[in-house]
């Protein structure tokens, strides 16, 4: 079973059920979750998911449906507008709960330490809606997604896309090539 | 002598972050400078607080965890919302600190990337920042149980001062403080606090290997969430 995942927020443009349509030409078993009207709440690293309820997060939010998806996923995408070169505060808010989907140990992979999530060999690619054209966002972004590849051992990249001219499917194209 | 605003970014009342910005502030007290201090989470339903205060200061030190490469998600919020107000800002200076678990100063740069940029938008003066690992080994405790403790507070006293003085504070700063590590190191860390970690999850009764439980929970397709799916040939929330 191939499973993808697409998280996206749909402030900027609204292209998640469109990357979903485009790669179910490939047969692919694919989910999609529009963070818009979702009510995600913060980590507050208040420490339940290591000291009470191992690694489920004890606030009951709408991230119980996105969290089993994410952890039987070979392939998650993540759609976010670009804000200050980083992820969007809605983006933002699942990003941090991905380390309940992660080994709690440590390893040591290309001469440094690194963590692992699961399933320890999924994709991961950040699809960034850039507002205006600056590379200084740019390169912010390229380095945040890659510092994340690299601390969780995931394989992907990050694809930024221009809001006022997306090409769905060359955001496709980019991920099923990575494959 | 310069009004200065330090804001906690941090969930936890007690933790490392909280710790370094007492640090900072007592520093800058003693060098005579007007300093304030202000959680964001004690704000985060009514930023009036906040924003009153940035407005008043002259020079802006957000210090927070770094979660995922970067600060939490309500710090996003924050700097969001303060963009929304530029009343609020005058080209105030603006100083970085974000703290992690990985003893790179790399996996938690992106946090002082995204306030250089976001200093940009708003015409605050951006002067730098203190990227500091092992927050999570310290867990909120004096610096002088990490390992580089010493190396750490000398840089931090050099990063305050920059602060104090309103100056730029290069990233040479914080990465003379970083453990260099060889491998043979890290891998003894890494054996180190796995087996704290299995240890303190077996006082609990749990077995630190065990896999996620969100792997055992049902995918919900009949959600009237907006959820969709082509797992069933329609969209979940057409259902």
């Amino acid at each position: 079973m191939v499973m993808v995942t697409i998280i996206s927020d749909e402030t900027v443009r609204e292209i998640g059920d469109d990357i979903l349509e485009t790669l179910r030409e490939d047969q692919k078993e694919v989910r999609h979750f529009s963070l818009d009207g979702m009510e995600i709440k913060p980590c507050y690293a208040c420490g339940g998911c290591a000291k009470k309820t191992y690694k489920r997060c004890i606030i009951r939010d709408d991230a119980d449906q996105i969290l089993p998806c994410l952890a039987r996923s070979t392939t998650i995408i993540i759609v976010t507008p670009i804000l200050f070169g980083s992820y969007s505060y809605k983006t933002k808010l699942v990003i941090d709960k991905l380390a309940l989907i992660g080994d709690l140990h440590y390893y040591y992979k290309n001469g440094e330490l690194v963590k692992s999530l699961n399933p320890s060999n999924a994709k991961y690619f950040v699809v960034g809606i850039a507002s205006e054209e600056n590379p200084k966002k740019a390169a912010a972004f390229q380095q945040l997604v890659q510092e994340t590849l690299q601390l969780t051992s995931w394989i992907g990249k990050a694809i930024i896309a221009p809001a006022e001219a997306i090409d769905i499917h060359n955001i496709a194209k980019e991920i099923t090539g990575h494959e | 002598m310069s009004k200065i605003l330090a804001i906690n970014l941090s969930p936890r009342k007690h933790g490392t972050s909280t710790l370094l910005l007492h640090e900072c502030k007592d520093h800058l007290k003693e060098c005579g400078h007007n300093v304030r201090y202000i959680c964001l989470y004690e704000h985060t339903n009514n930023l009036q607080p906040i924003f009153d205060q940035v407005k008043d200061a002259d020079t802006l030190i957000l210090c927070g965890p770094c979660y995922v490469n970067t600060y939490p998600a309500d710090t996003i919020k924050l700097l969001q919302e303060l963009a929304a107000h530029p009343d609020i800002l005058h080209g105030q200076n603006l100083y970085g600190i974000i703290q992690g678990g990985m003893p790179y100063a790399h996996t938690h740069k992106s946090g002082l990337n995204m306030l250089e940029i976001f200093s940009a938008k708003t015409d605050l003066n951006y002067k730098g920042g203190f990227v500091m690992g092992l927050g999570a080994m310290l867990d909120g405790h004096p610096l002088d149980n990490l390992p580089n403790g010493k190396k750490v507070k000398r840089q931090l006293r050099v990063f305050f001062h920059h602060i104090g003085c309103g100056e730029l504070s290069p990233d040479s700063v914080y990465e003379a403080a970083i453990m260099k590590m060889p491998s043979i190191v890290a891998r003894i860390l890494a054996r180190y606090m796995n087996r704290t970690i299995d240890k303190s999850y077996a006082k609990r009764g749990m077995d630190a290997y065990q896999p996620t439980p969100y792997l055992s929970d049902k995918i919900n397709t009949k959600s009237s969430k907006p959820e969709h799916t082509n797992s069933f040939g329609q969209s979940a929330a057409n259902r």
